[in-house]
């Protein structure tokens, strides 16, 4: 069912946070539409991933409100209608036992009864995602023998057997060349129509952002900008930031 | 060998059957028939638990416990209370203060652990050098021992023993999903804080129960060694748990039937075969690290 009239799914109003005495975000508010396909841009250290976590309830603000589906974010239930692609995935480098179908498998606990067997439904978004993800030949293989991109991919697709509503990735293609990058941004945006799914994503990569995403989050402490992505990279503030030329790769 | 070459109308299978007799002479015991309930139990809990504790760096974890249950005996030495069901209870209640400090993220894992090993270990001479009397049992305590297993054991340790292994089957797909990335659990709302909990009281009770068996001092061990050697063989977890359970109970098994024969201490005879194990499973080579070997042989 198409929504006719999007309505808000992520609210943040007046939001502070700091680390100890050191301001990271400073009074940022801005609002993102279910289906919104949004890029958070932004330097080292602009805070895009500390803004990510408390999005998520990761982190709780000093000031200001976080609003997710309508609902205060320590509130919310259901909270398994948001997906996370973290920065670094925790066991990148750990060699924990474990094969890409449990960690995809993994994706949807949050969602089913607190004890009890794996249902039906779990199990078909768990082949959905695989194939979606375009994973389902590793199924069988070791998660911390797959390559950098494509234990990306693993925890995309894990993200996505949750059947979430919402999906947040911290910068996921880092340390992913950059023809997968834009082969990987296209498919999100793919699953974003076919879905219907709100991804916000984090990059400090101006170019492959901008090419992809329909709406960009510029943050560097304040919120620089925000809007359409056009918009965003021909306004001045984000010019002052990162010159008039976006660099080229 | 003087009785059977005597009758001749011995036969070899009659000589075999004599030979198989002697070797569950064992089971004719009624402390050992108790040693190998106990010894199941306990070889199934420990890598059950001890897997967990393993994939997120808390190895040590199981070593920390058993020290404070250490501390946990002394304090049943000193008020005369039931020493298993004591030894539990303060291992719980550390347990609660050990995952406390964990989740205010103030010091590393390894920290904590450091300072409540010690800490149960200072709590323990201490009293014990106090209260007099001790000797004895204490040396079983450390290091395990198979007579002392009493009836009223095997009740606490297979009732507690069933309620831990079964509540840790149940929530089986949850400790995976936070030990594998705690972050993506918590954004998810999974209650992990209180699942975390829950597997390290799990880990309290599996250390305290395994005292008459393995001993506090080699509990670790159990709990660890299986596992490391299972997730030598490259499966995934589900079955990466399932061989370290078999692992386990091999050790658990042959373990106690040396010591009874050779009559060794129990718990460093099933430690040592574990380790052996481990050893073995260093020679596993699952898919490419094989490559790698022979590149290494040929490479001069
Ligand atoms: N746990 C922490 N304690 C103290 N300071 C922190 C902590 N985590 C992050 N910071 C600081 O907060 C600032 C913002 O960090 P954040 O990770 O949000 O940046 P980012 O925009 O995601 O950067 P990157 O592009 O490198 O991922 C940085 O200056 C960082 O040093
Ligand atoms: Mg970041």
């Amino acid at each position: 069912m198409q929504v006719k009239h999007p309505q808000p799914i992520i609210e943040v109003q007046g939001l502070n946070f700091s680390y100890g005495a050191h301001p990271i975000l400073k009074d940022i508010s801005f609002t993102i539409e279910e289906g919104d396909y949004v890029a958070v841009l932004g330097p080292n250290g602009g805070g895009k991933s500390t803004l990510l976590k408390i999005i998520l309830g990761l982190l709780d603000p000093e000031q200001g409100s976080v609003r997710v589906f309508g609902e205060g974010i320590k509130k919310l239930r259901h909270r398994e209608r948001i997906s996370y692609v973290p920065q670094r995935a925790a066991q990148e480098e750990a060699q924990f036992p474990a094969t890409v179908a449990e960690v995809v498998a993994s994706g949807t606990v949050a969602g089913s009864p607190l004890i009890g067997r794996t249902q039906a439904s779990s199990q078909k978004a768990v082949r959905i995602a695989l194939s979606t993800a375009d994973i389902g030949q590793f199924a069988d293989r070791l998660v911390y023998n797959l390559s950098g991109g494509e234990r990306q991919r693993v925890y995309i697709a894990r993200a996505l057997a949750g059947q979430p509503k919402i999906l947040v990735l911290d910068e996921p293609t880092a340390g992913v060349d950059v023809e997968a990058q834009q082969h990987f941004y296209r498919f999100l945006k793919q699953i974003n129509k076919d879905f219907g799914l709100t991804i916000l994503f984090a990059s400090h990569d101006i170019d492959v952002i901008t090419h992809q995403a329909d709406t960009v989050l510029c943050i560097n402490q304040r919120l620089v900008s925000h809007g359409s992505t056009d918009d965003v990279v021909h306004s001045a503030a984000f010019r002052q930031l990162y010159g008039a030329h976006p660099r080229q790769h | 060998m003087m009785s059977y070459t005597a009758r001749h109308s011995a036969s070899s299978t009659e000589r075999i059957r004599g030979n198989i007799n002697s070797m569950f002479t064992l089971f004719h015991y009624d402390f050992m028939v108790r040693a190998f309930i106990a010894g199941g139990i306990i070889g199934i809990l420990a890598p059950v638990v001890g897997i967990f504790l393993v994939v997120k760096r808390y190895s040590l974890m199981a070593d920390t416990l058993a020290h404070i249950s250490l501390a946990g005996l002394a304090i049943s030495a000193l008020l005369k209370t039931p020493p298993v069901i004591t030894a539990a209870a303060t291992t719980l209640l550390a347990s609660l203060g050990i995952e406390r400090l964990r989740a205010t993220r103030k010091l590393f894992g390894e920290s904590i652990l450091a300072l409540f090993l010690t800490g149960g270990l200072a709590v323990a001479v201490v009293i014990l050098s106090a209260a007099k009397g001790l000797s004895g049992n204490l040396l079983s305590y450390l290091f395990g021992s198979i007579t002392t297993v009493s009836r009223l054991d095997i009740w606490i340790i297979s009732t507690l023993g069933i309620v831990v292994i079964g509540t840790t089957l149940f929530l089986y797909r949850q400790f995976f999903a936070i030990a594998f990335d705690e972050d993506v659990a918590r954004a998810q709302g999974m209650p992990v804080a209180k699942l975390n909990m829950l597997l390290i009281m799990m880990a309290a009770v599996s250390v305290s129960l395994a005292l008459r068996i393995v001993g506090v001092l080699l509990i670790g061990a159990l709990m660890v060694i299986p596992v490391l050697a299972s997730m030598q063989f490259g499966f995934g977890f589900k079955k990466t748990t399932v061989l370290a359970v078999i692992l386990s109970l091999i050790s658990v098994v042959a373990g106690l039937w040396i010591s009874f024969y050779l009559n060794f201490a129990s718990g460093g005879t099933i430690v040592l075969i574990a380790l052996l194990i481990f050893l073995g499973s260093l020679f596993v080579h699952p898919g490419t690290p094989r490559m790698v070997g022979k590149t290494y042989f040929h490479v001069h």
